[in-house]
């Protein structure tokens, strides 16, 4: 069992060393923030979305830990909010994984202007 | 002012809009269809913005204008100035590329109601802003507004605080701003900054939050938020910052939380209040509550619903007509809502949108 690097992109946060463990949920459709809201989020949440817009998170954003983006930069809201709720954010994420990773456990880890996302293999 | 000059401020106005459009790469979300809705608005923008410009005029002049808007929490500000004047513009790119403009009048007709335009925005800055410049860009990232007396009284407001309270604040202020964006469908409406004003080598920064319950398109506000309109002060040592043209402000370094020597947050309703600690809690359960009713309601909403509930957010000009007390009805108009709406019902973006990546004028020059 280790840490597999699966993707690149930019660091939105911007302080460099910050790094997050959880289990991982693509925001799919509007419902999925609802039903995170409904039932039971992991507890340590983080959320991968392939675009940069914020309001699709809205509900959820306290419960997130890490964020995710496949697209944007770092002057999307997504990126501007996510700074100020000091959730580590990789935007513009190239990931070489394109499968379901729904409930897998990934780390973000922030290095200077980059973001580098693993993935716990067994 | 005369074609040439209109022409000049065109070409200039193409290159900032694009490089502003560039870095954002914002213009698609998950929850609604951004470049539908912002065409079916800009369509709106063209229709009814000269005309309601010219009564506006009629009753207060640009220059009177400016000068009032110089102001806290003020409706009308550089952003809107910014996003009507470019919305406008691109909304009548949209009708060249279309081929319809024609239909709107002669070149003589196009080319009066651009010069009207560019004139009374011209006239509104050079009172607005303490520098008189037209764009932010022109003045290294700095939206100056207020004057030396306001700044002092704010300066002299600003609490001190520790590790805790800035993270309370910078989260409740992202809480703010992300109702703001759902509230007004992805758009900075009700979101602006202005600043950085120097005071004994700091730096005082005004965010300003407004129309917190306002009631928009098929939404009616059930829980009321204690304030409509909060404002909050930072001053900021050893940084740089930059504003854009819509007042989004960029902090160098990004992580300034060490670097925040004051703050101070009010209401400002009418009043500028402040509000303490026990009432910001109160405030932020109560945004948090909005944003999931909020949700839910536009959750069940259709992508015609939310192309309507954009475009009229985006061709929203009540705060102008609010400024001389006229009536207004703001909707779409004829044309927009039987041709141009449907037209974008299936569509991802209007094809002017191509032009923001390609060399050349964004903007047709009058003749």
């Amino acid at each position: 069992m280790g840490w597999v690097k699966i993707g690149e992109g930019l660091n939105a946060l911007s302080s460099s060393g910050a790094e997050v463990e959880g289990t991982l949920k693509e925001i799919r459709s509007s419902s999925d923030p609802l039903d995170l809201c409904e039932g039971e989020a992991p507890q340590n949440l983080v959320v991968l979305l392939k675009t940069a817009g914020v309001t699709i998170i809205t509900p959820i954003l306290s419960m997130i830990k890490g964020i995710i983006c496949t697209n944007g930069g770092t002057s999307s809201h997504l990126a501007i909010i996510s700074r100020e709720y000091r959730i580590p954010c990789i935007m513009a994420t190239r990931l070489n994984r394109h499968d379901n990773l729904d409930g897998k456990e990934v780390k973000i880890q922030l290095r200077r202007k980059k973001g580098y996302v693993y993935l716990l293999e067994a | 002012m005369e074609k040439d000059e209109a022409n000049s401020i065109l070409m200039k106005l193409s290159d900032t809009t694009k490089a502003f459009i560039g870095s954002r790469t914002l213009l698609e979300s998950n929850l609604f269809p951004v470049r539908a809705y912002m065409a079916v608005g800009l369509y709106n923008l063209f229709e009814n913005e000269y005309d309601l410009l010219r009564k506006v005029t009629r009753k207060k002049n640009p220059e009177e204008l400016g000068e009032e808007c110089k102001s806290i929490n003020s409706e009308i500000n550089q952003k809107t100035q910014f996003s009507t004047i470019v919305g406008y513009l691109v909304g009548r790119e949209q009708v060249i590329q279309d081929g319809n403009i024609e239909d709107y009048g002669d070149r003589e007709h196009d080319a009066e109601k651009i010069i009207f335009l560019l004139d009374c925005w011209r006239r509104f800055s050079k009172k607005y802003r303490n520098d008189g410049n037209m764009l932010v860009d022109d003045s290294g990232g700095v939206i100056s507004i207020l004057n030396q007396r306001e700044v002092k009284w704010f300066n002299e407001g600003l609490m001190d605080l520790d590790a805790a309270r800035v993270e309370n604040l910078l989260r409740f202020a992202a809480t703010i701003q992300s109702y703001l964006y759902l509230l007004n469908y992805e758009s900075r409406g009700g979101v602006f900054n202005h600043g950085p004003y120097e005071v004994d080598d700091e730096l005082l920064i005004f965010r300003e939050f407004i129309h917190l319950n306002k009631n928009t398109y098929k939404t009616e506000v059930k829980n009321n938020i204690n304030y409509n309109n909060i404002l909050i002060t930072l001053r900021l040592k050893d940084v740089n910052t930059n504003l854009n043209e819509v007042g989004t402000l960029f902090v160098d370094p990004v992580d300034y939380t060490d670097r925040i020597t004051g703050f101070n947050i009010y209401s400002n309703d009418g009043v500028l209040k402040q509000i303490n600690g026990d009432e910001v809690n109160q405030i932020s359960n109560q945004l948090r509550n909005r944003i999931l009713d909020l949700y839910r309601n536009i959750n069940g909403w259709d992508r015609r619903d939310k192309i309507i509930a954009g475009a009229l957010q985006y061709s929203d000009l009540t705060c102008y007509a609010n400024s001389v007390q006229i009536k207004y009805d703001h909707g779409l108009s004829k044309r927009v809502e039987s041709e141009y709406l449907p037209k974008m019902m299936n569509k991802v973006t209007h094809k002017v949108m191509n032009r923001f990546k390609e060399r050349g004028e964004l903007f047709t020059l009058i003749e």
